[in-house]
């Protein structure tokens, strides 16, 4: 993959997928794994700093005599992704300007 | 390398790096993430995540990226030699505290109190001496005189010590409750050795 998927776009994936409902970590990866390229990082760290910073909360529930721990996405996530969605369309409109050619009118 | 080499292998590079609480809480998101995967999968999840080695450079990488853009707060530095910076590692954390107040209820009425006897001695004797040289002065006789001096002089000097004394066995008592404070609750000692 020609881009790569930095901290802050990873906050933003994690948080949308969580925003389809809870997930246990295995199932978030194997989720975004399907869309991008993870290889160059891992998910732990994405998923302790956006809890530390309380965007999500974990919960451990019993899965076939073992433990499941899952992410929920919290009302503070819930806008920091309103705020990622905002922002990474005023973005992609401005690379999209530049790859188009829209500088030429400018 | 089977699952549990795998996961050995990540805790020991781990806990050498980081605070003992995040190793153990990232150890058990990976062993999570192979149960989750199933037995027959291990392999595939070993080549994904790449060898202990790899693994460990990649979390710290992020670690250290994350650092260095201002979204997490770099680590405290780490505690080496003894155990975890929380909690002494051989004591729960009450345990070493009531050990603390139990030796603090003996160590500070006796000392604190051989500290206050002296001092009161120390400043007692002082002003006899000083008392002793201004009446000696005023009595008759060089002889009288020079006695009361000496011995007036001998008594300031002695009243003095003690209340010196009593200073060191404060300071003593504060460094006694102190020292046994970080070594029973904290754990720590003095032994750091800052890792960054």
């Amino acid at each position: 993959m020609a881009f790569q998927v930095t901290a802050p776009l990873l906050d933003g994936c994690v948080l949308a997928v969580l925003e389809q409902g809870d997930a246990y970590g295995y199932n978030l990866t194997q989720q975004l794994r399907r869309e991008i390229d993870l290889s160059e990082s891992t998910l732990y760290p994405v998923l302790r700093r956006l809890q530390r910073d309380g965007h999500l909360t974990v919960y451990d529930e019993q899965f076939q005599g073992r433990n499941r721990r899952y992410y929920a996405i919290t009302p503070s996530g819930k806008q920091q992704l309103t705020e990622f969605r905002s922002e990474w369309e005023s973005y992609r409109g401005k690379i999209d300007h530049i790859l188009w050619g829209g500088m030429q009118d400018g | 390398m089977d699952k549990e080499t795998y996961l050995r292998f990540l805790r020991a590079l781990l806990v050498n790096r980081l605070p003992a609480e995040d190793a153990e809480d990232i150890v058990r998101f990976y062993t999570e993430y192979f149960e989750e995967a199933g037995p027959e999968k291990e392999a595939q999840v070993m080549a994904t995540l790449g060898s202990p080695e790899e693994l460990t450079a990649k979390i710290m990488e992020q670690r250290a990226k994350e650092e260095a853009d201002g979204v997490r707060e770099p680590d405290e530095p780490r505690t080496r030699g003894y155990s975890a910076p929380a909690g002494n590692g051989f004591l729960p954390r009450w345990v070493g505290i009531m050990l603390v107040v139990f030796m603090g209820c003996m160590i500070v009425p006796t000392v604190g109190g051989m500290a206050i006897g002296f001092g009161a001695a120390g400043i007692v004797l002082f002003a006899c001496g000083g008392l002793m040289i201004a009446l000696g002065v005023l009595g008759a006789g060089l002889g009288g005189k020079l006695l009361a001096l000496g011995g007036g002089l001998v008594m300031i000097s002695v009243g003095s010590l003690l209340v010196q004394a009593a200073g060191g066995m404060f300071w003593l008592v504060k460094k006694a409750m102190t020292n046994l404070w970080n070594v029973l609750v904290e754990g720590g000692l003095t032994y750091h050795e800052a890792v960054n």
